[in-house]
């Protein structure tokens, strides 16, 4: 193959074309930077005036002047403020959350937020269903749910999060149904967000989850199984020990462990022992440990002493470290292994230093 | 008349301008911070009876700070309330250990804010 010869004058050429990004790119973050902060003071330097009121108001110190004034605003002012009530909305509640929605309702905020969620601006529409989410517009549920299949990953995620807060169980079956496959070609949901979700519903969704069980998708059983052990839902245990008896999917068994673990009845001591057999794959194994943690019975302590031992050093490592954290008894239980040398030892040692390690950060849990 | 001294430690500039109004209203004398390193600048300069932290801000964390009062035997005897949108048990197990008085979870009601700032610099 012939030798290839670059002509001095192109490489001049490529060199000032990749400069001239380079300075047009740099010069085009720079300005997007300017122009964002000179946005940020103008609105602040807007808002600033009506700052004392709305700080009146969501501190609950409004002797009824301040939302009547905030109330009152006009255009775009309104529009200016809006997004500070909003945003406050998520992050306190109490009277003074109640007398925002009281003042986002009369600027008919409910009203725009339901029609922008079928906007044709994915911001948009992400925006009205976390506006009616944070508000709790409870009629509105029928209206955000269909946006849990929206083309936009992102608007879907906000979807889930809203529905969380609005906390009506109807939306338990879309909010599953979001996890199965037909989502997936439009960007999954993380699985936490849906989990969530599902434990913002309460208990009134708990039967509708419990029945997700039996799912023909894993992910589905794995996210009900999750959101059934968080959510402490008492009534679908039944459910949870039926199917652990024949699942297979791994991820599954490592989301019932942890359910079963979260729900803390000792009697599960025998299955969870059972799932840290070396027949499981090690992420079963490790989950299950760590809900032998959260039972924290004495037969779950034996089962969890036990474990030092195995071969699989990280199995040890974690159950040394659980034992630690269960106070004198799980201690004693490490410290009665210490002696001795293998891998019981070795993982006695473990845990006693991490343990270690969190008493002198202050931390002992 | 000022009815003690509270340090408020928040990178949300929101809850931070919040929490400076809801405690002046009830006449204590706030002291803002906007991350770990000024609360702990601030705190040190200012001995004050109470500090709110949150947990999750740039520089040094609300659970540093705290490790940092409680170590040093000068501000050791101030109270801390964490003031976090973390709520987790292992999270709100790890800021009793550390060594915090209160922790209160977000979104919280700015009058129990005021109650418990109240109740712990009554109790000395």
């Amino acid at each position: 193959m012939g030798e290839v010869v670059v002509q001095p004058w192109l490489l001049r050429l490529s060199l000032w074309i990749m400069l001239a990004t380079f300075v047009a790119l740099a010069a085009t973050i720079a300005l997007a930077r300017v122009t964002r902060r000179r946005r940020e003071r103008a609105v602040a330097r807007r808002v600033g005036p009506l700052r004392a009121d709305v700080l009146a108001l969501v501190s609950g110190e409004d002797d009824g002047d301040s939302g009547t004034r905030l109330g009152a605003l006009k255009g775009a002012s309104v529009d200016l403020v809006a997004p500070v009530l909003i945003g406050y909305l998520s992050k306190i509640r109490g009277a003074p959350a109640e007398r925002i929605v009281d003042v986002l309702v009369a600027h008919g905020l409910v009203r725009r937020a339901r029609a922008g969620v079928t906007s044709w601006s994915g911001t948009r529409r992400a925006r009205s269903v976390w506006t009616l989410g944070v508000m709790h517009v409870e009629e509105a549920v029928a209206d955000v749910v269909p946006r849990l299949q929206d083309r936009d990953r992102a608007v879907a995620v906000t979807t889930a999060r809203s529905l969380g807060m609005l906390g009506d169980a109807a939306a338990a079956e879309a909010l599953l149904a979001a996890v199965a496959p037909g989502r997936r070609g439009r960007g999954e949901l993380p699985v936490w967000v849906v989990v969530e979700a599902l434990v913002g519903l309460g208990s009134p969704a708990a039967d509708t989850i419990g029945r997700a069980l039996v799912d023909d998708d894993a992910s589905t059983r794995a996210v009900a199984a999750m959101s059934i052990g968080r959510a402490q839902h008492l009534s679908q245990r039944s459910r949870l020990r039926d199917l652990v008896t024949h699942e297979e999917d791994p991820t599954v068994l490592a989301a019932l462990a942890e359910a079963l673990g979260g729900l803390g009845d000792p009697a599960d001591t025998v299955t969870l022992t059972e799932l840290t057999a070396h027949a499981h794959p090690r992420s079963v194994r490790l989950a299950a440990v760590r809900a032998l943690g959260d039972l924290a019975d004495s037969r779950a302590i034996t089962a969890l002493g036990v474990l030092l031992a195995d071969t699989d050093p990280r199995v040890g490592e974690l159950s040394a470290d659980v034992l630690v954290g269960l106070g004198p008894a799980g201690l004693s239980e490490v410290q009665s292994h210490v002696a001795g040398d293998g891998d019981a030892a070795a993982a006695a040692d473990y845990g006693l230093a991490m343990h270690s390690l969190r008493q002198s950060a202050g931390r002992t849990g | 008349m000022a009815q003690g001294t509270v340090v408020v430690a928040d990178d949300d500039a929101d809850i931070r301008d919040l929490v400076t109004f809801k405690l002046g209203s009830a006449g204590y004398t706030v002291v803002p911070a906007a991350d770990g390193d000024e609360a702990l600048r601030l705190i040190t300069e200012h001995r004050p009876d109470l500090a709110v932290l949150d947990v999750m801000m740039p520089g040094q964390s609300g659970l540093d700070v705290l490790r940092s009062i409680r170590a040093d035997e000068a501000l050791a005897g101030t109270r801390v309330i964490l003031l976090t949108a973390r709520a987790r048990d292992v999270d709100v197990d790890a800021g009793f250990s550390t060594g915090a008085d209160d922790y209160l979870t977000k979104p919280f009601s700015p009058r129990e804010l005021v109650h418990r700032v109240t109740t712990l610099i009554g109790r000395g």
